[in-house]
């Protein structure tokens, strides 16, 4: 009886041991990623895997996040393979439309490339949303130029500011860039980046041109209205609905690593994509179509970078906190 | 034994949520993303045109101004009743007519009118407009009105102004004025006819105000 009630003690005494054990190797995985930080050899390494990522309007840099180490991120400055670009104005599009004392002109097409460019150290997959909308006269902004605090002008069409989409194929012949019907509205349009895009690569276009549409546009949205002056003359008024109005263009990109690439983009994103085996190009989300083999338009590859440095294969990539949303 | 067993499952549960802890790191991913914004402000100026009239010898010298801050289409139509017949004619440039005939009753100007702080191209040529009786009934009066309508410009993607007459619908302003003049038959009056009479003759004046419309 006595030696019953020890053979008990004694596989509670290895079964807590054993789960102190297990215990103890959680944590010295955790630690072993950690000292990596500090040693030379393996920091050469973490740098190899750092994703990052810069939005250009027109080929110029208007944002980046690049992870560096220790969950630091550089947001100043691109390195490109010719040199170093700093961020004029980060955040900011449209800052180059206009001429100093151009006026715009209603109708006319505006150069407005919006690509993306892998300024990091793995590949990534990628998503853009663009949104477009109307506000309000901001009346904090200085007279004559646009602000971004005025109050959301839904009653005006988003369709009026036009963008036209980019046709670029990509070298499977599908298009470079997967519309997200399901997830778009009036105002937001997303995108799917198909290829996965390789370090210090650029993405084909996402857009081409915005016009402000005049024709059957905001020169075409008018009211009369008729008075009577002390003459009987009658006065007529002529008003327009998108006086003083401002619009709104924003662009947002996402970029994920491609190892584990569906369980990573469902983490990151929240949708589900099919990716096509052997390409491993996003070939749908669901909700989506699949995208249909472009127009004869085909994309402009970027040459591939000289000197860049070692591409970090998916499977060397090691997990690094995700970036606050 | 049964405590042994239920030794065992607490035991077993433990590892796995130890496990469970061990596994959240592998969890997270490579993520990153940037963004940006910008916005323009869309002011649209009023379209404002002032017409003139030089009423003289049954013609009507037809010139528009523009006196608002925009650039403009400008487009004239004149009609009458029946036993008057109308002849439009234009001054012209090197280019030639400054006026032409849209075809749809309207007379459209060719150029762009510049708005009113324009150095020059403000104010358009000359639309003459000849009033010829064909009925021989001198006695009776007639009226010929005058329509005028401004529109703002519209451009292509190039930026390169439309020519008029290419958007009809979205003529934004609209100004009228009219003038009821006697008819003088020039074989009556030994070749001086044009003279309207006092009274009878009602020419919008050259201060007639934006955006208005003379009544009859």
């Amino acid at each position: 009886m006595k030696a019953k009630k020890r053979n008990r003690g004694y596989v509670t005494i290895l079964l807590f041991a054993l789960a102190a054990t297990m215990l103890i190797f959680s944590t010295v995985g955790s630690s072993r990623a950690a000292l990596t930080y500090y040693s030379t050899t393996y920091g050469a390494e973490v740098q190899l895997q750092d994703i990052g990522i810069t939005l250009e309007e027109n080929g110029v840099p208007v944002d980046t996040r690049n992870y560096t180490n220790n969950d630091k991120w550089t947001t100043g400055e691109v390195s490109y393979p010719d040199g170093v670009k700093p961020i004029d104005t980060p955040h900011e599009l449209l800052t180059g439309m206009l001429k100093e004392g151009e006026e715009l002109t209603i109708g006319k097409a505006y150069d407005e490339v919006l690509t993306a460019y892998n300024s990091g150290n793995i590949p990534v997959y990628l998503r853009m949303t663009v949104y477009r909308y109307w506000l309000d006269a901001d009346e904090t902004a200085e007279e004559g130029t646009a602000g971004v605090t005025g109050k959301r002008r839904t009653d005006l069409s988003p369709d009026l500011i036009d963008l036209a989409w980019s046709d670029a194929v990509s070298e499977n012949g599908t298009t470079a860039w997967l519309h997200d019907t399901n997830a778009s509205t009036k105002e937001r349009d997303v995108f799917y980046y198909t290829d996965i895009l390789p370090v210090r690569e650029r993405t084909a276009p996402v857009t081409k041109t915005l016009t402000i549409k005049g024709l059957d546009g905001i020169q075409f949205d008018i009211t009369h209205s008729e008075t009577t002056d002390e003459n009987g003359n009658t006065v007529y008024t002529t008003t327009y609905t998108y006086d003083d109005a401002t619009f709104v263009v924003e662009a947002t990109v996402d970029a994920v690593q491609t190892h584990n690439a569906a369980d990573a983009i469902k983490s990151a994103w929240g949708v589900d994509v099919e990716l096509n085996e052997e390409t491993k190009q996003i070939v749908g989300v669901k909700g989506a179509p699949i995208p249909q083999p472009g127009p004869a338009q085909p994309a402009e590859p970027e040459p591939a970078e000289p000197g860049g440095e070692t591409e970090t294969q998916p499977d060397e990539t090691e997990p690094q906190p995700e970036p606050a949303a | 034994m049964k405590r042994s067993m239920k030794t065992l499952l607490l035991s077993g549960v433990a590892a796995l949520l130890v496990m469970g802890t061990a596994a959240a790191p592998s969890m997270s991913y490579f993520t990153t993303f940037v963004s940006a914004q910008g916005s323009k402000l869309i002011q649209l100026e009023q379209v404002k045109t002032m017409p003139h009239e030089v009423f003289e010898d049954n013609k009507k010298e037809i010139t528009i101004e523009n006196t608002g801050d925009a650039d403009c289409y400008v487009r004239v139509q004149a009609f009458c009743g029946d036993g008057v017949e109308l002849t439009f004619e234009s001054a012209a440039d090197e280019e030639g007519d400054l006026w032409f005939n849209g075809g749809d009753g309207w007379y459209y100007y060719r150029k762009v009118l510049k708005r009113a702080t324009a150095e020059a191209d403000k104010i358009t040529g000359t639309l003459t407009i000849t009033i010829k009786r064909t009925e021989k009934d001198i006695d009776r009066d007639y009226n010929v009105v005058v329509v005028q309508e401004a529109a703002p410009v519209l451009f292509d993607a190039d930026g390169k102004a439309l020519p008029n007459g290419s958007a009809y619908e979205g003529w934004a302003s609209r100004y009228k004025w009219r003038t009821q003049s006697t008819y003088v038959d020039e074989s009556q009056t030994g070749g001086e006819g044009g003279d309207t009479e006092p009274g009878e003759n009602e020419t919008a004046p050259d201060n007639t105000p934006d955006n208005t419309e003379e009544q009859p």
